[in-house]
């Protein structure tokens, strides 16, 4: 045992890479005991669930065939997800040039080096899916289906086939569209992939025919060998080494195509991120005011960020079934259109508000320009609430023609609801890099809850003021109660 | 007849982060039309002290002039006169740097037709004209820092501050910041910078400053830092000796 512990953490073994990968990536980021526990709590919840599970089907058939066709739809679900997932991973394969290099000058064998990185992503892609699925085929076992044991198996290999497929893939686009593009269709293809994903999982709220047929459809059972998978998710053997020896080509063609992705990613930044030949575009104006300058530079900074503007999408997309499920209830009327509209304004000021408030890159330029108090803020929050308004705009056009009231109550409604959750950004996240902008909420859950407490009241202030009730005033109340409570508490400005 | 306004005149200058004092009762006059070395050794408050003139930081005490300008009661007008080029380019990756120097002009209200052909000037100057249209993101550290230059002399600043300018730069790129420095100086202007090649500051700055736990502890030319040592004595020698001196209390 000892022996074996010391081969595992040996200097320069896989292992001892690997860990050594987990502790660079997890050391130096606030709230980590704060995530844990909510990691803990949030496994609490398959377990639960998957004991539960495990204990209705404990008397039914080792293998049962009826299972077989929806066990097999959700585990290419999942592979999608995986894909998705792995995608983004492998972009950044080789992209972190300084400590890789540190790594490749070891006396290491690179094929070891490049294994390590290859099974980070593999363990990431993996582990969210056991975690969900683990508990229950753990609990099957101890009530009885031992063979179900080969579930966390299947998920594993499927984890290893889908970065497969994602290295693939990416070394394709890149071959076929450079590497500035591929980044830019795969981003998009995440954001509806994930999109969709989660659109499916509303389906039974708003679509439950069409579910019902779908699931139908999925419950059957597929030809041979395409139900191989679900086959050895319960433990059938020759399934199972099946799936396990494709698994195991995967990880070879992954270590491959790994090797030559970080080969091929260029040293020279200049080569990865500037386009082949410079571009003309527009004439750039000069001679503009301070207020013009800073507001045209944060859209130009907004506009030329692709992979912002694909994470802000994907949280929009993710809202609007939700906002449909909240102030629609399978009507669509010209005043819940206008709550929406607020939450979603307000929703995507937010985002933008962080942006260009917390996260500027050059704040001291900003600081050392001759600049009337003010000002930069001003410039700033006009930029941040241009493209919601926008965007509410487009939607008053359609809600116009039914109902101008509902337009006149959703425009100033807007307005209030982007300034509210830009305050409350200004107000509360300390300045940051822009590349955090996806990690913004996680060391604050409260903040989190509370814009969506916040905009969740103005979109119902805004129903509720078309519908020309007093409890609007009640409504209004809670974001100014909250405001005031986050200006109390703000954050004090640090030289 | 009126003595010179200085270019920049701190007087009793102080500043604590956490209980550490950075900057203790700090006094210098830096006069106009000369490129002055600001020396001192890792953590001696040079940076602090030019970030409290360029208004970026609050002092605890003390008084600073520029060009007669109260920076502290007048920030505005002080930072109009101002250029302040640190050591990390101030940069927007996403910006090509010919919007880049139009942003710059715009933030210190600099007209069109003045600003225009500057930025092609300095761009050219600094060989970074053929890539005016390429957003920064791709530079090397030496294009980013030869942009940051041309943002700090887009608006001709009649002070320019300098902290580390020749860090990351190669050969042909250094010698060109340093002739850009003295034609500054040459046509009327001040230039500040700190910097850790001592060679350089012997060679191009006209006075030089050494400060050490925040404090000056030696100021004036060469000539007069080396009066009364040994014939030859270079400015290494000179600061390695006062670097390690003890600070008077």
């Amino acid at each position: 045992m000892t022996a074996l512990a010391q081969v595992l953490s040996a200097p320069g073994s896989l292992p001892w890479l690997v860990l050594h990968d987990v502790r660079v990536k997890a050391r130096g980021r606030q709230g980590r005991w704060g995530r844990m526990i909510a990691i803990a709590l949030l496994a609490a919840l398959p377990v639960l669930g998957g004991a539960v599970l495990a204990w209705r089907v404990r008397g039914g058939a080792d293998l049962p065939q009826a299972a077989l066709g929806l066990v097999g739809a959700v585990l290419l679900g999942m592979m999608l997800v995986m894909i998705s997932s792995a995608y983004a991973h492998v972009l950044r394969l080789g992209r972190d040039r300084g400590e890789l290099e540190l790594l490749l000058t070891a006396p290491l064998p690179v094929t070891r080096v490049v294994a390590a990185r290859v099974a980070g992503v593999q363990a990431v892609v993996a582990l969210p899916f056991l975690i969900l699925t683990g508990p229950f085929f753990l609990f099957s076992a101890l009530f009885g289906h031992v063979g179900w044991l080969a579930g966390p198996l299947v998920v594993i290999a499927n984890a290893l086939v889908a970065t497969a497929l994602a290295l693939s893939i990416a070394t394709l686009l890149d071959r076929l569209l450079g590497q500035a593009r591929a980044k830019l269709v795969a981003q998009a293809m995440g954001v509806c992939l994930a999109g969709g994903v989660f659109a499916l999982g509303q389906a039974p709220n708003f679509a439950p025919r069409w579910f019902d047929a779908q699931l139908a459809f999925f419950s059957q059972r597929p030809p041979a060998p395409l139900d191989w998978p679900a086959q050895a998710v319960f433990g059938q053997p020759l399934q199972l080494i099946a799936v396990l020896a494709l698994a195991l080509a995967a990880t070879q063609c992954s270590a491959w195509l790994a090797a030559g992705r970080m080969e091929a990613a260029p040293v020279d930044p200049m080569a990865a991120n500037a386009p082949a030949a410079p571009r003309r575009r527009g004439a750039v104006r000069f001679g503009g005011s301070a207020f013009a300058a800073l507001f045209g530079k944060e859209l130009k900074l907004l506009g030329r960020d692709p992979e912002l503007i694909s994470q802000i999408g994907q949280q929009l997309v993710f809202m609007v079934p939700i906002l449909a499920l909240i102030f629609t209830d399978g009507q669509v009327t010209p005043a819940r259109l206008a709550a929406a509209g607020v939450f979603l304004a307000g929703a995507l000021s937010s985002s933008l508000a962080w942006l260009v408030l917390c996260a500027e890159d050059a704040p001291d330029l900003i600081a050392a320009a001759p600049l009337r108090p003010g000002m930069a803020i001003r410039a700033k929050l006009a930029a941040a609430l241009t493209p919601p308004l926008l965007m509410v705009s487009a939607l008053a056009l359609l809600v116009l023609p039914k109902s101008p009231l509902a337009v006149a109550v959703m425009l100033p409604m807007a307005l209030v609801a982007g300034l509210a959750s830009a305050a409350m950004q200004a107000w509360t996240q300390p300045p940051a890099r822009r590349s955090a902008f996806r990690k913004r909420y996680r060391s604050s859950l409260l903040m989190a809850v509370g814009e969506f407490v916040l905009l969740g009241s103005l979109a119902g202030a805004t129903r509720l003021l078309l519908a020309g009730s007093w409890w609007t005033l009640a409504a209004l109340a809670v974001p100014a109660v909250m405001l005031a409570g986050v200006w109390w508490f703000r954050l004090k400005p640090a030289e | 007849m009126h003595a010179p306004i200085p270019a920049l005149q701190i007087h009793g200058l102080a500043k604590a982060f956490e209980g550490f004092q950075a900057v203790n009762g700090l006094d210098l006059v830096v006069p106009a039309g000369q490129i002055y070395a600001l020396l001192g050794p890792n953590g001696a408050g040079k940076t602090t002290t030019l970030r409290m003139v360029t208004g970026l930081a609050r002092p605890d005490a003390g008084e600073i002039s520029v060009f007669g300008v109260d920076a502290l009661a007048d920030p505005i007008a002080a930072k109009r006169l101002i250029a302040w080029l640190p050591d990390e380019p101030l940069l927007y990756d996403k910006l090509t740097p010919i919007e880049y120097l139009a942003f710059i002009a715009g933030l210190w209200n600099v007209p069109a037709a003045e600003a225009e052909p500057r930025a092609e000037a300095l761009l050219q100057r600094l060989t970074l004209w053929d890539k005016r249209d390429i957003r920064c993101e791709g530079f090397s550290r030496g294009m980013k820092q030869k942009l940051a230059l041309a943002g700090a002399l887009i608006h001709e600043p009649r002070l320019l501050i300098l902290d580390e300018p020749l860090t990351g730069l190669d050969a042909a790129a250094a010698r060109s910041v340093k002739d850009i420095l003295l034609e500054q100086v040459a046509a009327g202007g001040t230039v500040i910078l700190t910097t850790h090649i001592l060679e350089v500051a012997e060679r191009i700055a006209q006075r030089i400053g050494i400060i050490r736990a925040g404090r000056m502890v030696a100021e004036g030319s060469m000539a007069e830092l080396s009066a009364g040592r040994a014939e030859g004595t270079t400015l290494e020698q000179l600061f390695l000796e006062l670097a390690e001196a003890p600070v008077a209390a």
